[in-house]
């Protein structure tokens, strides 16, 4: 760390005001998104941020400033991430077969799929011809060890060994979650026949 | 198709096979229909995943980071206010610890003390000599005289 951020931490271990405010508002972009990128809603993802900052102002004494801030940062994050007991906002969508869709049953595939044809046949037609929209669902609908894995994978642009070491799990584990998450997605997009090829 | 092979072609995807399996997968994928159909479908879901458009900053943010600092500035206060009068009590716990052991040091004390010992082992003996049945000159004499 430079100098200045040396000077901004210190003055943070000491509980000051002004530079709580400086540090988090050059980091709550970044903390922001890799929030937004895991639980895929906005209010969700505010509650989090508030929990990362709590979590931030009581460990600042425990930081090491001759280590680089953001790590410690994200390492904060993804903490909160597998701890959070993500609250629903879409409770249609939180039935057993998302939850337990990693051996493909067939009754969970089926569930899904109503749901998503349901949605088709109402008023949310609009927002669900937008592929996107139905990614971030499908995403924000994905078991949250699958679904970490694969924020550390595409947003954070992490190697497999880099999440292992992250996430304190086996290669293996990283490896089946990211793709499990890409099998169930993909079947569920093809089931939206948004990936045809 | 079988994990085993789902999970070869992802490993292939994301170029974690080493030259053999690589050469083997893709021989594979030479003669097979259904695995090169799934390889395409992984392709294009990981295109997805990778150009998704950039998340836009909620304008709450500023409220939400002022409201955590103020929030935890003043629970802080609280939590040192409460340390605060911990500590004051134990100051005058110390204290009050102090002043029975500089009593209990104090040489009238000292003496005094000495004067109930005593006065505790001439009774001590008196209790002795009734307990062992043998009575004391004064007992007897005391009834005696009555």
């Amino acid at each position: 760390m430079d100098q200045d951020a040396i000077k901004l931490v210190r003055r943070c271990k000491e509980n000051d005001q002004e530079a709580f405010n400086e540090l988090l508002s050059r980091h709550e972009g970044y903390l922001y998104r890799i929030c937004y990128s895991f639980t895929r809603n906005k209010e969700d993802s505010m509650d989090m941020l508030q929990e990362i900052y709590l979590k931030i102002f009581r460990g600042f004494n425990s930081f090491d400033e001759e280590k680089p801030l953001l790590p410690w940062l994200k390492k904060i994050a993804v903490n909160t991430m597998i701890n959070n007991n993500k609250k629903k906002r879409l409770p249609e969508l939180s039935f057993n077969g998302f939850r337990d869709f990693s051996d493909s049953s067939s009754g969970n595939k089926f569930a899904m799929e109503n749901y998503l044809s349901a949605a088709h046949s109402t008023e949310e037609n609009v927002v669900f011809d937008d592929t996107r929209e139905v990614i971030d669902r499908l995403i924000g609908d994905l078991p949250d060890q699958y679904r970490l894995a694969l924020t550390l994978r595409y947003h954070e642009e992490m190697s497999y060994e880099a999440i292992a070491r992250e996430l304190n799990q086996p290669l293996g584990t990283v490896k089946n979650s990211v793709f499990r998450a890409r099998n169930l997605l993909r079947e569920q997009m093809l089931a939206c026949k948004l990936l045809e090829v | 198709m079988q994990d085993r092979y789902r999970d070869l072609l992802n490993d292939y995807l994301d170029d974690q096979l080493d030259s053999l399996e690589t050469l083997l997968v893709e021989e594979h994928l030479n003669s097979c229909a259904e695995c090169k159909r799934e390889l395409n479908q992984l392709k294009l879901l990981d295109w997805e995943l990778k150009h998704q458009p950039e998340i836009d900053l909620p304008p709450e943010l500023m409220e939400v980071r002022i409201a955590a600092i103020k929030n935890y500035l003043k629970s802080y206060e609280s939590l040192q206010g409460n340390s605060r009068v911990r500590d004051f009590l134990e100051l005058q716990v110390s204290i009050m610890s102090n002043t029975s052991r500089f009593l209990s040091l104090n040489p009238i004390n000292q003496v005094l003390n000495r004067t109930a010992k005593s006065s505790v082992s001439a009774l001590g003996k008196v209790a002795g000599a009734i307990l062992n049945k043998k009575k004391p000159r004064l007992l007897r004499i005391i009834p005696g005289q009555a």
